[in-house]
């Protein structure tokens, strides 16, 4: 058995007291009354006979809680045998070494090594270790299952191996979500061993103000993990980062930020806007994360195909900036001068160059055919297609091809296609039709007579009912709108979803019971207007009533652009894949329709082949444009994608430990500061009578002794009164 | 602790304290011991004092035709009444204590309960007014603390024997004792020759008291001193060690009898004796009595004694009358 605080036992001495106490017969009985004190002095305490002590249970009861209570206080813990074993355990220590992109800065990777070898060293005998890496992910290369099982001599060479050939990826910093995760794999592998022993998580890091620490504090630190972070410092702190803050959707300029870093000398800054080729710039190293996600099928020399440059590229334009340090400033590059399909975009007048450049590709705009069968001429205001070309305009991320298909289908040509139904279709027409729409095309059926209205049913795949011209008396208008489908959804708001605009005075009548079939909106009158079937992957979409000036104002009302594009925007492939993307997101690959396999050229030169399909995300890992090519059947296509680096990345000021410590991580002391066998056998024995906590139960069993000494005391007292009542 | 009484030690012919204090009329208490005095004593011990004639005064309409001088009537043939000093022998004064050390006492009755001095001092009070009273002498009262609570004049008449019993009976305990207002009002009441009976326990300093006692027997007073004690305040056998209160202090103080015991009656009997010598020096009589003693005993001793006193200053007087008619 063992003390912490000895120096509480000299509390024991403190029962002396009850002792003294006891023999002091200083107990008057009672007051008694008399006459006069004038000839009385106060008699001075009696100590008595050791022989004389009274009560001796009482003294006994006292005793004993002074003792239990001195003990108590100087918390005793039992030593185990486990103790031994811890001492001959040595300490875990999980070393988390940052591989992001600003650790990219001058000689910080070096750093780390050199830190990570004098760990290493410093290293004893009983120290088991484990490696990870992290960015925004933790990536575990050496267990402590796996340095167990190597040979003693072995390990620390075993460890530094893994190392080879990594360098610093191009992700940002997550310590927010990584520090969580390694503290869980830590204590999980732990939670394997059979004693209790100390873990350390060593972080080497270059701790970057942009490392996202938003997760720490709402993390519950477990007591026996300690975090020691090794702050790496760089050799030029200052750094100026650049981002894309805004492209040319929607806002025809591009705005970029130059973000300058508080300790920074210099103010000066200078854009360069370049045409960018793919496979103009080329990189000889494949990205850390890259090689240690791809462990096992890491690219041979031969994969690397490089794509050079296949026309000359303009000179640079280049755009001068002030931004003071500390202070940020928006660049406003001029659409016009945005010519080219990609750009790259480079910072000048910044001595740490690896957020320096960013990426920007103009996005794709996505053709889409409209196919019209339909009378009418293009310049007629009192007919359909008058109002249908006008309806659907291009926008810079799609561009409209419409097609009179009145003689015959065209579009077998068109990905993307919409198809507007206003007349009668002859039997191979009806053919063709029903079959595209099987294989997934949209249909729009105007049923400007029960004949057209009949088409759809035939498109669908349904049998026509009996479709009869409604008598309307003045006007119908539309009730029961299905405000939640697609088509209607804009309008999901009380201020807007006000259709009684709509005056409709001829519309055709049916009965729709069909279960897969669904009533977008009807008539007043009850008779479905709007109805939407569904044939396999394509779907028929009858209106009931004329879109012309003779049977509606459909075509003049205010909601019909928006409605007749919503129609379009459920056309899949209409809207374009987000073209600019973060260095670590997955490449949009949904636009590869029915392409069966598909080749991404990497920012660095690497071309490779993957099998549509598979599922397999495919990350952008390194800043640049990403080609993607594929071949689906209406012929190859080529999509650009411009990734860049995470902004926060930029923000390369360092972290204070106090702010770590703040946030309420368990810091373990600098690793100059050993603690001595000593000291670690103090810690050993505060975390065992931690453990223990022998300290609560003495404290519980004085506080009783104590209640039970009153309750005889009092009893006593009790009963001396008696005596004395007795005998006066 | 209890103290034996008479009946325990002997003295049985004597009414026993013990007995006595169970009665609870202060009157019949008196009678008790009365009669037995009286049936003890036969001679007057008052006796020899008479009326005092004062004037005479022409007669009025309206006088009480009983006091005319008829022998003035038969010499000068003209009414005058006859006036005297006092209708009584003698004006006495009983100046009783009533501070809050007079509610001690430890003796018991023989029905278990204990009487205090004030008891005690209260009864030889009214048996001292009823010996006044009953020899025609003016009896007057006064029961003092550190104020005057009671003051009865003395008169005789019919009727002040009883007042003076209420007034007894009534006084209840006071606070702490100072002799001097009390005396200096007697001494403003008291314009002629008379006695004053001071009943005490006198557990207060002392210093005053000779200045306060030789006011009274300058102006010609006879004074008489009982000083009442309980057994156990002559004694303090107390035996076990206790918190000690002062009665009219208040004062706690720890006490171990058996430490305290030899000072404490040292310290008392210095007291007492400086009391005593106060009285002897002004010619009073001194009468020191416990209050588990016969009053019959008290009485008498005291009466014994002031006779004795009274016959050797007459002794004195005579022998001075007769050495300055030889000088003459």
């Amino acid at each position: 058995m063992g003390v912490i605080t000895p120096l509480f036992l000299a509390g024991i001495a403190a029962i002396a007291g009850p002792i003294l106490f006891h023999m002091i017969r200083r107990t008057p009985k009672g007051q008694v009354p008399f006459s006069t004190l004038m000839f009385l002095e106060p008699s001075p305490p009696r100590v008595t006979r050791r022989s004389a002590v009274e009560h001796w249970l009482l003294l006994l009861i006292r005793a004993t809680a002074v003792t239990v209570l001195a003990i108590a206080f100087s918390r005793p813990f039992l030593r185990t045998e486990n103790e031994q074993a811890l001492a001959s355990q040595g300490r875990r220590i999980g070393i988390l070494l940052d591989v992001s992109a600003s650790m990219r800065r001058e000689g910080l990777w070096e750093k780390a090594l050199k830190e990570l070898n004098q760990t290493l060293d410093q290293a004893k005998e009983n120290d088991s270790f484990a490696l990870f890496l992290f960015d925004k992910e933790l990536i575990q290369l050496v267990s402590f299952e796996d340095w167990k099982g190597l040979d003693e001599g072995t390990r620390g060479e075993f460890l530094r191996k893994q190392l080879d050939g990594i360098e610093p990826g191009w992700q940002a910093t997550d310590l927010g979500t990584v520090l969580p995760e390694a503290v869980t794999a830590v204590l999980d592998q732990k939670a394997t061993e059979t004693a209790a022993v100390a873990t350390q998580l060593i972080v080497i890091s270059d701790l970057q103000k942009g490392s996202r620490l938003t997760g720490l504090q709402a993390f519950d630190w477990p007591d026996s993990v300690a975090i020691d972070f090794r702050p790496l410092k760089s050799k030029t702190p200052e750094n100026a980062g650049l981002q894309i803050i805004g492209s040319a959707e929607g806002d025809s300029d591009l705005r970029v930020r130059i973000d300058n870093s508080i300790d920074s000398a210099s103010d000066a800054f200078q854009i360069a806007v370049e045409e960018f080729s793919p496979g103009s710039a080329t990189s000889p190293l494949v990205p850390t994360g890259e090689r240690v996600r791809e462990r096992g099928q890491t690219s041979k020399p031969a994969d690397r195909i490089q794509l050079v440059a296949h026309e000359e590229l303009a000179a640079p334009l280049t755009l001068s900036a002030q931004v003071p340090a500390g202070q940020n400033r928006v660049v406003r590059i001029s659409e016009n001068d945005l010519t080219a399909r990609a750009t790259r975009l480079t910072l000048t007048g910044d001595a740490t160059p690896f957020d320096n450049e960013a990426w920007f590709v103009r996005p794709d705009p996505a053709r889409v055919t409209i196919e019209y069968y339909g009378e009418g001429a293009t310049d007629e205001p009192n007919e359909l297609r008058y109002y249908i070309e006008r309806a659907f305009l291009p926008t810079p991320t799609r561009e409209i091809d419409f097609v009179v298909a009145s003689d015959g289908p065209t579009f077998a040509s068109a990905a993307a296609a919409l198809t507007i139904v206003a007349q009668p279709l002859n039997a191979e027409q009806l053919k063709q039709l029903c079959d595209e729409i099987r294989n997934g095309r949209h249909v729009v059926v105007v049923g400007e007579t029960p004949e057209i209205c009949g088409l759809a049913f035939e498109l669908a795949d349904r049998a026509v009912p009996e479709i009869v011209e409604a008598s309307v008396d003045n006007y119908a208008m539309l009730s029961e709108v299905n405000l939640d489908h697609p088509l209607f959804s804009a309008f999901n708001d009380v201020r807007l979803a006000d259709f009684s605009k709509l005056p409709i005075w001829k519309h055709r009548e049916c009965q729709v019971d069909d279960a897969k079939a669904s009533v977008l909106a009807k008539f007043d009158s009850g008779s479905p207007a709007i109805v939407e079937f569904e044939n396999k992957k394509g779907s028929v979409t009858l209106f009931t009533f004329g879109w012309h000036a003779a049977d509606s104002r459909f075509v003049l009302w205010s909601k019909f652009v928006p409605v007749v594009n919503s129609l379009l925007e459920r056309v899949e492939g209409t809207a374009p894949p987000p073209s600019r993307l973060t260095v670590g997101d997955a490449l949009p690959l949904s636009i590869l329709s029915d392409a069966k396999t598909f080749k991404i050229t990497r920012p660095s030169g690497l071309v490779k082949d993957y099998e549509n399909g598979s599922g397999e995300l495919i990350l952008a890992s390194e800043p640049g444009i990403y080609q993607v090519a594929w071949t689906p059947s209406s012929g190859p296509r080529k999509s650009l994608f411009a990734a860049n680096l995470d902004p926060l990345e930029s923000r390369t000021s360092p972290l204070g430990l106090d702010e770590l410590a703040a946030i309420g991580i368990p810091l373990a002391t600098a690793a100059g500061e050993e603690p001595s066998d000593e000291e670690k056998r103090q810690l050993q024995s505060r975390e065992l009578e931690a453990s223990q906590r022998a300290w609560q139960w003495l404290i519980l069993g004085g506080l009783l002794l104590l209640l039970l000494e009153t309750w005889l005391a009092g009893r006593t007292a009790e009963r001396q009164g008696l005596a004395m009542e007795e005998s006066a | 602790m209890a103290t034996k009484t008479p009946s325990q030690s002997g003295l049985s012919r004597y009414a026993d304290p013990a007995v006595l204090m169970r009665i609870r009329s202060l009157d019949l208490r008196v009678r008790s011991v009365m009669d037995g005095f009286y049936n003890g004593l036969h001679k007057s011990p008052l006796h020899g004092f008479s009326v005092e004639f004062s004037e005479y005064r022409q007669y009025t309409d309206g006088d009480d035709p009983r006091f005319i001088d008829w022998k003035i009537v038969a010499r000068s043939d003209r009414y005058f009444i006859k006036l005297f000093e006092d209708e009584t022998n003698l004006r006495c004064h009983l100046v009783v204590d009533n501070s809050r050390s007079m509610s001690f006492g430890t003796t018991q009755t023989d029905a278990g309960n204990t009487y205090t001095k004030a008891d005690y001092a209260k009864t030889l009070a009214g048996c001292l007014a009823y010996a006044l009273i009953e020899q025609r002498d003016a009896a007057g009262l006064v029961v003092f603390d550190e104020e005057v609570d009671e003051y009865i004049p003395a008169r005789f008449r019919h009727g002040q024997l009883r007042q003076i019993y209420q007034a007894l009976e009534k006084a209840e305990g006071g606070k702490s004792t100072d002799l001097t207002k009390p005396l200096e009002r007697v001494a403003g009441q008291m314009r002629k020759r008379g006695m004053v009976i001071v009943i005490s326990d006198f557990l207060a300093p002392i210093d005053g008291l000779e200045r306060d006692l030789g006011y009274l027997a300058s102006s010609g007073h006879e004074l008489v001193v009982f000083q009442v004690l309980d057994p156990q305040e002559v004694n303090f056998e107390f035996d076990e060690p206790a918190l000690f209160t002062d009665l009219e202090t208040g004062e706690q103080r720890y006490i171990d009898p058996d430490q305290s015991r030899a000072s404490y009656r040292m310290k008392l009997e210095e007291h007492l004796a400086r009391v005593k010598k106060t009285c002897e020096k002004l010619g009073a009589v001194y009468e020191l009595t416990t209050t588990d003693r016969p009053l019959e005993l008290a009485l008498t001793e005291f009466f014994v004694r002031r006779q004795h006193q009274r016959s050797s200053h007459g002794r004195v007087a005579a022998r001075r009358g007769r050495n300055s008619g030889r000088a003459g």
